[in-house]
């Protein structure tokens, strides 16, 4: 027998339960998205009883996982709930906080009322406004003025095996002249291949000459159909950094927009895909240009296997009034399978004339004269293959702020090479 | 263990469907340095690269044999792990991969998987030969060949087969692009590498690498073929008289002679 639904959470304040029913309404109201490349329909995502919520189960979460050394403080979810949240000494000493989105709506009432949802909004689409909806739980770090932290704060969100529905937000608040490095692994059990639909997002204001870093390693189990949404709203001279790799998950609907609204913002983005089996990406990055002397660099680098399939857009979006702004966007693909599918699509909407703004995509496959030389050597071919796959996505892999977090895609992009070699197909 | 031997019999290579090597027989075997020189576009390169097995070019006819075992039936990756090497012509850029992680790959792909080699002697082992080769030690942390200027290239392929330590190494024109203290440098390498399990085929345009390299035997490729050979003194002849000469005294009669 399933559970009641739950409209609002008990003890909510007015303001957030207001929203919580608002996108309820968007939700029961928006279709299934119609997303050029990816059939969502023929998914069934209507079929994954998602609308109830999952509870924690934190004995699920590997204990590997529940501590991170090396970082200013870590979050650890479970089915969108945080089950810990620890702070070490200097951060804390620093005024830095480090919270659970359910205490934060207690005690950071205003902060909550005024960011969260404020820059991905609920009506973005059916999945954005269910994570509106029905979010239980997340992570609320605020960042003081000019505090910089050497060492990032971590977030794990683990995917259990009985969750249907995970809906967790990160709100990341940076004050002026503050730096921080935030980074967010989405993860489970790799030999789990139940259905879940998790739809998570994340929010960064930038205050001004801040500098926030987000780095998103997604490896969700082999049964997630995930939609990820970051944005983040760079104030004057602000930088924001993402780098973010997809491995996992039967199907990842993701992407990172950020609006340089003030003169003198810049982002940079770097982007890891290694598609294999009958895997989906879908992903795309965006970046609004509106204040003047403002810069971005875009990269992406995939790796296609087996049957997989990814999109990548990347637009530049430079508006009216943007002077003297710089865009740029690089896709590169390299395809493993004749089997595989990738579409770069790359594009620049230009309302100012005193801008640079460049794009270049390129997709083919391994390159054999490489593997000659290479094979010439003495090296096998699948392992010739191996040497050109990491060196390809290395200098993205290295964007990652975390060398824990590198260790760790590097792990996943082995296993990866040792899933199409076992399938025999390098 | 006998020194190595390539036997290389009335070879005939097409690529892109034209015959470029038309019956060609040589053989080297270890201890011994062979110069193959001859005008461009004979098949000098088409030559080594068949011997490595390069997929560009289909063997019609003929025989390739490393201690009378057949070559054209191996990969090229298990050629080289049987001991042949070529430094190339014109090396490939591989992007993305050291020149280090490369040479340790290609190291181990040679050794027991559960054996491979340590980290410190592989360091120092590369440190030394880039020594003897006055490489900086900067290289070997670069992306293999990217960047490289013509002459850090052909140090690269010199350093690589200092490390890898063939059987039967194929040089195809070590010495172009080298400036004269280069060539010195890099010829020094090739020599001191020399030994009875070690056999040479240079490719040259030049007699300068021959004067430190010196050779026990010169051929004369022309339009796919082994022409003309001798002793040292062949390739000094041709240096003083130039391809015209071999033009004028031997095509009519290889052209004349029935096929
Ligand atoms: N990959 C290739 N594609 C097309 N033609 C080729 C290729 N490689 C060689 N050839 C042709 O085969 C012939 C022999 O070329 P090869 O490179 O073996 O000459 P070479 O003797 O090494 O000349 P050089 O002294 O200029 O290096 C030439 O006519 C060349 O154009
Ligand atoms: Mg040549």
């Amino acid at each position: 027998m399933s559970r009641p639904e739950l409209l609002t959470l008990p003890d909510e304040p007015t303001l957030l339960a207001d929203r919580r029913r608002a996108a309820r309404e968007l939700y029961e109201a928006l279709p299934v998205p119609t997303r050029p490349r990816t059939p969502l329909k023929a998914r069934r995502l209507e079929a994954i009883p998602y609308r109830e919520p999952a509870s924690a189960n934190p004995n699920e979460v590997p204990a590997a996982l529940r501590s991170a050394p090396e970082s200013a403080g870590h979050v650890v979810l479970s089915n969108g709930h945080v089950v810990s949240c620890e702070m070490k000494e200097p951060a804390r000493r620093a005024g830095v906080k480090l919270l659970s989105l359910a205490d934060a709506a207690q005690q950071e009432a205003n902060l909550i009322a005024k960011h969260l949802g404020s820059l991905v909004a609920a009506d973005t689409d059916r999945y954005t406004a269910a994570n509106a909806a029905f979010w239980r739980d997340g992570v609320l770090l605020v960042v003081p003025r000019g505090v910089a932290l050497a060492e990032p704060v971590t977030i794990v969100h683990w995917v259990g095996a009985a969750a249907a529905g995970i809906f967790p937000r990160t709100l990341i608040v940076a004050d002026a002249d503050s730096s921080i490095a935030v980074v967010e692994t989405y993860l489970g059990d790799p030999a789990d291949s139940h259905r879940v639909l998790v739809s998570a997002t994340t929010e960064v204001v930038a205050g001004p000459a801040s500098h926030v870093s987000v780095s998103a390693l997604q490896q969700l189990p082999p049964g997630a159909e995930a939609f990820l949404r970051r944005r983040g709203r760079a104030q004057h001279d602000a930088r924001i950094d993402w780098a973010t790799a997809e491995f996992g998950a039967a199907l990842s609907v993701a992407g990172h927009h950020t609006d340089l609204a003030e003169s003198g913002a810049s982002t940079t983005s770097h982007t890891v895909t290694f598609g294999s089996a009958a895997q989906h990406f879908d992903y795309d990055a965006e970046v609004v240009h509106i204040g003047p002397h403002t810069t971005s660099d875009m990269r992406a680098r995939g790796v296609m296997s087996g049957r997989s399939r990814s999109i990548f857009t990347g637009l530049s979006e430079i508006r009216q009034g943007a002077r003297r702004t710089d865009a740029r966007q690089k896709e590169e693909t390299l395809m493993l399978s004749p089997d595989a599918r990738a579409d770069a699509i790359p594009s620049l909407l230009i309302d100012d004339n005193d801008v640079f703004a460049a794009h270049a995509a390129s997709a083919g496959p391994v390159d054999e004269l490489a593997l000659y030389y290479l094979a010439s050597r003495g090296i096998p071919r699948a392992d010739a293959i191996d040497l050109l796959v990491r060196g390809f996505l290395g200098p993205v892999v290295e964007r990652i702020a975390l060398p824990a977090v590198q260790d760790r895609i590097w792990q996943a992009i082995e296993s990866k090479l040792q899933e199409e070699r076992g399938r025999g197909t390098l | 263990m006998a020194g190595p031997e390539l036997a290389i019999s009335d070879l005939q290579v097409a690529v892109d469907g034209k015959l470029v090597l038309k019956g060609l027989t040589l053989t080297v075997r270890g201890g011994e340095v062979h110069a193959v020189m001859g005008p461009n576009g004979t098949g000098k390169s088409t030559l080594a690269q068949t011997i490595m097995g390069h997929p560009r070019y289909q063997v019609t006819g003929g025989s390739i044999t490393l201690d009378g075992r057949d070559v054209l039936a191996m990969k090229t990756d298990a050629r080289a792990r049987a001991g042949l090497f070529l430094a190339m012509q014109y090396p490939n850029e591989v992007s993305g991969v050291t020149t280090a992680n490369f040479l340790r790959t290609a190291l181990n792909a040679r050794r027991d998987a559960k054996d491979p080699v340590r980290l410190k002697e592989f360091r120092d082992e590369l440190d030394h030969a880039m020594d003897v080769l006055s490489i900086d030690h900067g290289f070997a942390n670069r992306y293999l060949n990217e960047g490289f200027s013509g002459g850090e290239k052909k140090r690269n392929e010199i350093l690589q087969m200092l490390l890898l330590k063939p059987r039967i190494a194929v040089l195809d024109e070590i010495d172009s692009g080298l400036d004269i203290d280069a060539v010195r440098i890099v010829a020094e390498g090739v020599d001191a590498s020399r030994g009875p399990e070690l056999g040479l085929l240079l490719i040259t345009h030049y007699q300068r690498i021959l004067n430190y390299v010196t050779p026990d035997r010169v051929h004369i490729v022309y339009d796919g073929r082994v022409v003309m050979s001798g002793g040292p003194e062949l390739a000094e002849t041709l240096e003083s008289r130039g391809y015209e000469w071999v033009r004028e005294e031997l095509v009519p009669a290889v052209e004349g002679s029935p096929a």
